[in-house]
């Protein structure tokens, strides 16, 4: 009987709509109130719009509609709700009249307005990536501004007051280098929109004292790529790649500079618009692909590619480099060890990519064995695996491959300076926000490589050379600036939070001596091991500490039959010195490679 | 599936070529297998004795915590020689793998392995050394990984796992083992 009724009274209802005048019971009008989930919006937001309609006892609703016409768009529209979405680019502030029609009675509305602001004021300065110049030198830096509509500008400033700027205007402006500075000073040019101060944008400048050149890249200590990830002792570099002899290219920030291996490793998620070629085998097509293990069980995976690499003023032509892949499936299980992680994105990898400018010319040579070349291991190592251009599988084994097809640290395939980097930071007593540096190419090259007074320490067949500590003589001991801590056996209290690192009570003097592989030269070494829980805590905004250390196995264990027998020399070595990396097998004026000097 | 390692070897006289994304496209039928002239199964037939490969019973490759028997089981996983030592209370089995690296596995005298190192150009197999201990290291190597802000060298202390490793490419060394297990007379200083 309920459903019988219902059923009458809708078609009462229709019967009245169609012969009524104002579409509704006679007296009793419809009223429509309209509500937002916000009333003011910035460019692409939403909100979500509710009519509630009374005295509609069909519930016909409304009908929605908005002006101006074509600003945004309504949508998941129904009858009592409507989403508004503002546009994306909002030149001048908008006011949106959204109204709402009663479908019963066109002639009853409800209207409700939305307030869009403009779009914030976007700056980008060319150049965008941290600049070189020497003492002395000028520099131009233009401003584009986007929703700029008035046209203002900007403003310019210099932090701190080294230098100067010349010749201002709302969009260029001339950074003027002091005439002679003492050592590598870094300055920071700010530009503020007029119309909004809250826009900025900055170019980081390092000025270096007479004899820098087109051989030296600016290096940077600070949080990393992912804005909220602050990570420590990592030294940045900027560098384009290009497909190799085109101008398509793209510059790419906060790669790691890492002594420690060779080759470059690009993550594939930070070039997408570049398609670099692979390295195929020539026999049947199929694509080479790289894999790197880490301790931790991750690892980087993916194909040799090809491309010029731009760095400070070199270019390495047609250069090996691995990209590593965005997929994470069909890995050979030979690669991941078992592990779980592709480091392919910058907040795994704690960078954009890694540039190793290690001892040795590719990723698979030692002392001049080639481990993945067949001339010196009867089995492949887990380093280069062949898939077809469909992809890999899991099941898939390691090949041997030709030092040509292997990656190659960048560095030897400059034209000159490629016998190995100068890399120097200014001393980091506790903690600093962000240091500023320079990665120097060449060794005795040019006048602003020069060995100088460094002590050359030659290796052994492991590329390492000893430290004498507490007593211990580490013979498999190294420098590395992709260490980001000082990493040795010691007695010192380790941090019971965090394992990799000393937490000794209060701030700790050490010494160490460093020995060639065959024990001479000798050279002592001042250090200083803080807590390091106290470090990151007092400091969590800062991303260089030159008192971070942690442990290396366990004290006093070493001996000829093995054991503990590493010191890593990680990134605080390198502030407050120059250290001169030699590459294997190149010849440097006062010695051959593979060498550490400083 | 090691069969496939020894043959999927390309000489060091072997050319590679760079190629266009273009063409990568076109050459996307080639098939997996097609480098292997020794052999002409098609992709179904590889499929079949994998298959069978993972049907068949499987030795414990496990080292550590293992028993002595796996240590042989390794050595022929990393196509390596083996060298065995006797020492008062327990005996060292060096296996070099043929990548280069050198692995000592320690048993005791009742022929369990109560802790393994490495020292060498590459990593070895972690998931094979390390057997059942392989989650817990897995576990504790990550949460190190997320924890320091950076990469530092590996360093778990824990009651019934302890892994000590470290180097730098084509240099690496490190240590691992039961603390619980070891045989009385042995320190953990014997493991290197």
């Amino acid at each position: 009987m309920r459903a019988l009724s219902a059923i009458v009274l809708v078609a009462g209802l229709a019967f009245l709509g169609a012969c009524s005048s104002s579409g509704t019971p006679a007296g009793i009008p419809v009223t429509i109130t309209l509500s937002a989930s916000t009333t003011s919006l910035n460019p692409g937001q939403s909100s979500t719009i509710t009519a509630t309609v009374v005295n509609d006892p069909s519930n016909k609703g409304v009908t929605w509609s908005f002006t101006p016409s074509g600003f945004g768009a309504l949508s998941n529209q129904t009858t009592t709700t409507a989403t508004y979405t503002a546009p994306t680019s909002v030149p001048t502030a908008t006011t949106v009249t959204i109204t709402a029609t009663s479908n019963a009675s066109s002639t009853v509305t409800a209207m409700i307005q939305i307030a869009v602001q403009t779009s914030a004021v976007t700056i980008s300065l060319s150049p965008a990536a941290p600049q070189t110049i020497n003492q002395g030198q000028q520099l131009s830096v233009n401003a584009t501004l986007s929703n700029d509509t008035s046209k203002k500008g900007v403003t310019w400033s210099l932090s701190p007051q080294v230098g100067s700027l010349t010749n201002p205007t709302t969009t260029a402006v001339t950074y003027l280098a002091p005439a002679s500075v003492t050592s590598n000073t870094a300055v920071t040019i700010t530009a503020t929109s007029i119309a909004s101060s809250a826009a900025t944008a900055t170019l980081g400048i390092t000025v270096f004292p007479s004899g820098a050149g087109p051989n030296v890249a600016a290096l940077t200590v600070d949080p990393g790529p992912v804005p909220t990830q602050v990570d420590a002792n990592l030294a940045f570099v900027s560098l384009t790649l290009c497909i190799p002899g085109t101008s398509t290219c793209q510059t790419v920030d906060h790669i790691q500079v890492d002594t420690g291996s060779s080759g470059l490793r690009i993550l594939q998620s930070v070039i997408p618009g570049l398609s670099l070629p692979s390295v195929v085998d020539t026999s049947n097509g199929d694509i080479l692909n790289n894999c790197v293990q880490f301790l931790d069980t991750s690892y980087l995976w993916g194909p040799v590619q090809q491309a010029d690499i731009k760095i400070g003023g070199e270019v390495a032509g047609t250069t090996n480099v691995q990209t590593v892949s965005n997929s994470n499936s069909n890995i050979p299980t030979a690669c991941t060890n078992g592990g779980t992680i592709n480091e392919n994105t910058p907040t795994l990898l704690g960078a954009n990519g890694i540039l190793g400018v290690g001892l040795e010319p590719t990723d698979c040579i030692l002392a001049g064995a080639d481990f993945c070349d067949g001339s010196v291991t009867t089995t492949p190592p887990n380093v280069y695996f062949e898939c077809p251009t469909s992809g890999c599988s899991t099941t898939d084994s390691a090949v041997f491959v030709p030092a040509s097809a292997q990656v190659t640290n960048p560095v030897v395939l400059f034209s000159t300076d490629n016998n190995g980097v100068v890399i120097q930071f200014p001393a980091v007593q506790s903690a600093a926000p962000t240091v500023s540096g320079s990665l120097t190419f060449g060794i005795a090259t040019q006048s602003n490589n020069a060995l100088g007074s460094a002590t050359i320490f030659g290796l052994d067949t492991n590329d390492n050379f000893i430290t004498v500590y507490a007593g211990q003589t580490l013979n498999a001991s190294f420098i590395d600036s992709g260490s980001n801590a000082l990493f040795f056996p010691s007695s010192i209290t380790v941090c019971t939070d965090n394992t990799s690192f000393y937490c000794p009570a209060s701030l700790t003097a050490q010494s160490a001596i460093n020995e060639g592989a065959t024990g001479t030269p000798i050279s002592t070494v001042s250090f200083s091991v803080d807590n390091a829980d106290n470090l990151f805590n007092n400091n969590p905004n800062d991303a260089a500490f030159g008192t971070l250390a942690g442990p290396q196995g366990t004290a006093n264990t070493c001996s000829s039959s093995g054991g503990s027998c590493t010191f890593d020399w990680g990134l605080p070595f390198f502030y407050g010195k120059t250290v001169f990396t030699a590459i294997d097998g190149q010849t440097v004026s006062g010695g051959t490679g593979p060498f550490w000097a400083y | 599936m090691q069969i496939l390692a020894a043959n999927r070897n390309l000489t060091p006289s072997f050319g590679f070529k760079a190629t266009t994304p273009a063409s990568r496209i076109k050459e996307s039928g080639v098939s997996h297998m097609k480098s292997n002239s020794w052999i002409s199964l098609s992709h179904t037939s590889w499929m079949t004795i994998v298959l069978l490969m993972l049907a068949l019973p499987l030795p414990a490759l496990a080292a550590l915590g293992g028993d002595v028997s796996s240590v042989q089981e390794d050595q022929v996983q990393m196509k390596g020689t083996l060298k065995t030592t006797e020492h008062n209370f327990y005996t060292v089995h060096e296996i070099k793998a043929g990548n280069g690296t050198v692995v000592h596995e320690y048993a005791s005298s009742s022929g369990e392995v109560f802790g393994v190192s490495w020292q060498g150009p590459f990593i070895p197999d972690m998931k094979q050394l390390l057997g059942s201990y392989f989650d817990a290291y897995t576990s504790a190597a990550q949460a190190q990984r997320t924890a320091h802000r950076g990469r530092a060298p590996l360093n778990i202390q824990q009651p019934g796992l302890v892994v000590e490793s470290n180097g730098h490419m084509r240099s690496y060394s490190g240590r691992a083992y039961d603390p619980g297990k070891f045989p009385q007379g042995v320190s953990t200083n014997d493991i290197r």
